[in-house]
């Protein structure tokens, strides 16, 4: 009894002209028609088998995924946040030039590491003098409309102010004797060139040299430095935090 | 694409995920998909996303150095009278599940693919990266491998 002509025709794999002298063989053959029903009874209970199992509800998925894509925050506020900041810059300038101040939290001086890099679009500079995080925090969420995390206390790190390029915010970490660097921008959309690693309700996403994440108001965060393992464990800390904000 | 959704779950874990990986691996698939829809022919997207689904995990399984190859046999095979009928009252639900996760990966995706979600060879095909002639092989002996292990432990059973 040819196996593979049995199978060939459960799986409709026969021309009408086979099927057709299969079926009169079947009808002369008991055995092979036994054999047919057989295989056709497998197939059946396999399939019922395959759909028996349970399946989450994996709806929210979709929604998540679908979301429309967020506006950039400088095609909303362009020429608002322009403005501020030629003047705000103007004053840095000033201040600078008058007196020596402790570390600015966000600055353009610094090159940025090759993940920020993926980010940087805009010649605006936003800038604070100031050691006090949760100072700058409150001054730039007020300039930005939007919140700012100072995740102090949130993620057992030391953190001080940072330098950094345009638009971002920045925090410098220490975390389990490792140094990392904290940038947040107001725009989405742009790292999602990484590769995305699903954590809670949110991604990371890993590059060579950074992980970034999204919060909920549409911040985006890039963390880099340390190791990859640490930058993983203190993103995952840091992003809890981050999409709490919104 | 939510009618998708079920197949691609239960792929997952036919291709050796446990529940929380079969999620996140379906999770994968539909970023992924999402950023590729422009270039989505809008034919079989059942087929589209399979493939995206699959490829992922290869990935994972490469990094992990397993492999999904497995040699091919095309020799025309004689079975004896009673072959498949010997089946007969021993195809509990439990039972089939818990043999097909002894199959081999090929075999195991190619009995899900066209047995379960009754896709074609043809679509098949193109989601193993295969020939047709290698499905049609392929499923004929992951399907008389099933039926040996069922029996085999049948016959187990009914000896102790």
């Amino acid at each position: 009894m040819n196996n593979q002509r049995i199978q060939d025709y459960i799986n409709n794999r026969l021309s009408p002209a086979e099927t057709q002298n299969f079926k009169e063989e079947m009808s002369q053959n008991p055995s092979l028609q036994k054999e047919t029903e057989a295989l056709q009874a497998f197939r059946k209970a396999i399939r019922s088998a395959g759909l028996a199992e349970p399946v989450p509800n994996l709806q929210p998925m979709l929604a998540d995924i679908a979301r429309p894509s967020r506006t950039s925050w400088f095609q909303k506020f362009a020429p608002a946040a322009i403005a501020c900041v030629a003047i705000f810059g103007i004053g840095v300038a000033v201040n600078r030039a008058v007196t020596d101040q402790t570390t600015p939290i966000v600055a353009s001086a610094k090159p940025l590491p090759e993940a920020a890099h993926l980010y940087k679009k805009s010649p605006q500079i936003m800038s604070w003098q100031g050691s006090d995080p949760k100072e700058a925090a409150a001054h730039i969420a007020k300039k930005f409309k939007d919140p700012f995390p100072t995740l102090i206390n949130m993620t057992g790190a030391e953190i001080t102010g940072a330098e950094c390029g345009h638009c971002w915010i920045a925090y410098d970490l220490k975390h389990n004797g490792q140094a990392y660097t904290l940038y947040g921008r107001k725009e989405s959309g742009n790292i999602d060139q990484g590769t995305p690693q699903p954590y809670g309700d949110h991604l990371l996403y890993k590059f060579q040299d950074g992980i970034g994440w999204y919060d909920k108001g549409g911040m985006t965060y890039v963390l880099v430095g340390g190791t990859a393992e640490g930058r993983y464990a203190l993103a995952c800390k840091a992003s809890k935090c981050t999409t709490k904000l919104n | 694409m939510s009618g998708e959704l079920p197949v691609l779950y239960r792929v997952a874990k036919r291709l050796g995920c446990g529940n929380e990986e079969a999620e996140d691996l379906v999770q994968t698939c539909l970023i992924k998909a999402y950023r590729a829809w422009d270039r989505f022919d809008g034919n079989h997207l059942r087929s589209w996303l399979i493939k995206i689904l699959r490829n992922e995990r290869l990935m994972v399984l490469r990094s992990h150095k397993e492999a999904l190859s497995l040699e091919e046999h095309e020799e025309i095979e004689v079975i004896q009278e009673g072959f498949w009928s010997e089946l007969a009252g021993k195809l509990e639900v439990e039972r089939i599940i818990a043999a097909m996760e002894q199959l081999s990966p090929a075999y195991r995706m190619t009995i899900h693919l066209c047995d379960v979600e009754e896709l074609t060879y043809e679509e098949a095909a193109e989601i193993m990266d295969i020939p047709i002639g290698t499905v049609r092989s392929r499923l004929s002996r992951a399907r008389q491998t099933l039926r040996d292990i069922l029996l085999a432990e049948a016959q187990m059973e009914a000896a102790r």
